[in-house]
Order: structure tokens, then sequence, then C-alpha cells
């Protein structure tokens, strides 16, 4: 299951709280476009570096795909920080 | 017939034990057996996440870390790892020896960690120290 939104909190001690919700399914959707109108440098870069494009681009979308269920929690005198990918 | 069904059915024909007794002790193997069975047949649910807890406590500053990684997100970088080109693992390795670490990391193949995260179920390490308490296992 794709990652499909995350939860940001960042609580500084002194300073404002900032608590976000990040909707990644958009943040896909602009990599996709991204993806595909940087494809002929994405492939360039890849040959310089005797990488296989397909191989290296499916493999970093597994990684994006694998990031679901993943949580950072640090509580410390100065900050508290979430991150909760959903 | 097993061994020790076949040996109360001798006891039972010495006239050692009644049939009564006889009868609670195959009672009793069947249980056993049954409960042997359900345990070896039960599939092992494979993890599916790795935890770090971190409770440090250093000259008064109360610091709590709690991560949650996907056991999948660790399959996936290491399939990552896989292309890294020749030249930048040497490089990567020769860090890793400067910090202590003797790992080739282009040993790490997905079908290694897949053997590891089998032998995952029962991982846990606590470190319990003055400082900080650590506890990283799987669940």
């Amino acid at each position: 299951m794709i990652a499909l939104m995350a939860h940001v909190v960042v609580e500084p001690e002194h300073g404002r709280p900032i608590r976000l919700w990040l909707p990644l399914f958009l943040v896909w959707l602009l990599l996709v476009v991204l993806g595909v109108l940087l494809s002929p440098l994405i492939v360039i870069a890849c040959l310089i570096a005797r990488m296989n494009p397909f191989t290296t681009v499916w493999r970093l979308c597994r990684v994006f795909a694998a990031l679901a269920g993943t949580h950072i929690e640090i509580q410390s005198p100065e900050a508290v920080v979430l991150v909760t990918v959903i | 017939m097993s061994e020790d069904r076949k040996r109360i059915l001798e006891l039972l024909a010495e006239g050692k034990i009644t049939a009564d007794e006889a009868e609670r002790l195959i009672a009793a193997l069947a249980g056993e057996g049954a409960a042997r069975a359900e345990r070896s047949e039960a599939p092992r649910r494979s993890p599916k996440y790795l935890r770090v807890i971190v409770d440090a406590n250093d000259e008064g500053h109360a610091t709590k870390v709690n991560i949650r990684v996907p056991m999948q997100l660790l399959r996936a970088g290491v399939r990552l790892g896989g292309l890294i080109p020749t030249h930048a693992r040497e490089q990567v390795n020769e860090a890793l020896h400067d910090q202590g670490i003797d790992i080739d990391i282009g040993k790490i193949k997905p079908e290694n960690l897949e053997a590891l995260i089998e032998q995952l179920h029962d991982f846990s390490v606590d470190v319990d120290d003055d400082s900080a308490k650590v506890r990283v296992f799987c669940e």
C-alpha cells in the first residue's frame, strides 16, 4: 500500500508549534509528472553511472511505496518531533 | 500406533492400570499431540516493523526516541543499495571501515535480508545503561 498521507508535528520549546498533514498522493502525482519530464536526463544520468534506468526508477518507486507505516517520534527538552507516514 | 499409546495398552493388558486410567492417559496423549500439531502448523507471522525505543536521561535532559520502520522499507532499501556503482560501493566500504564497521555492502543481497528477517521473530536487544535505555525489537 503506497503512503498517502504524512503527519508532521514539530513543537519547539519556545515558539509556535507546527502541525502538518501532507497529502503524499499529490506529491507522488507531482513526482510522476516531474519524472516523465526529466526522463531523458534520468536515463542519461543512469547510463553515465552504468545503472539500468528502469531498474533504478522501479526500485526508487518501491522505496517510496514502502514508506507507509513509518513512525518517528523524538521528544527532547528542546522540541518534540513526530513524523508519521500513513 | 504411537509408542506411548502402545505402552499404555500394554500396561492395561498387564493389569497395572485400570481402563479409566488408560482412557485418561490416551486422552491426554491425544490432547498433547493436537496441541503440538497446532503449534507446528500455525504459520509464523513475519515481523512487519523494526522498532527502536530510546529513553535517555543525560544530566537531567530526558530524551525519548520511538522509531518504527516497516520491514518493507528495509527490503526496498537493500534492493536500492544493490544499484550502487562499484566505485561508490568501495568508498562506502572504506568509510564504514574507518568507523570500525567491517561490512562489505556489496555482499548484502535481498535474499540475505529475507533470511535475516525470517530469524527476527524473537529478536530483541535491550541495553540498560545509567543514562539510557535502548530497546530494539521486531513486531
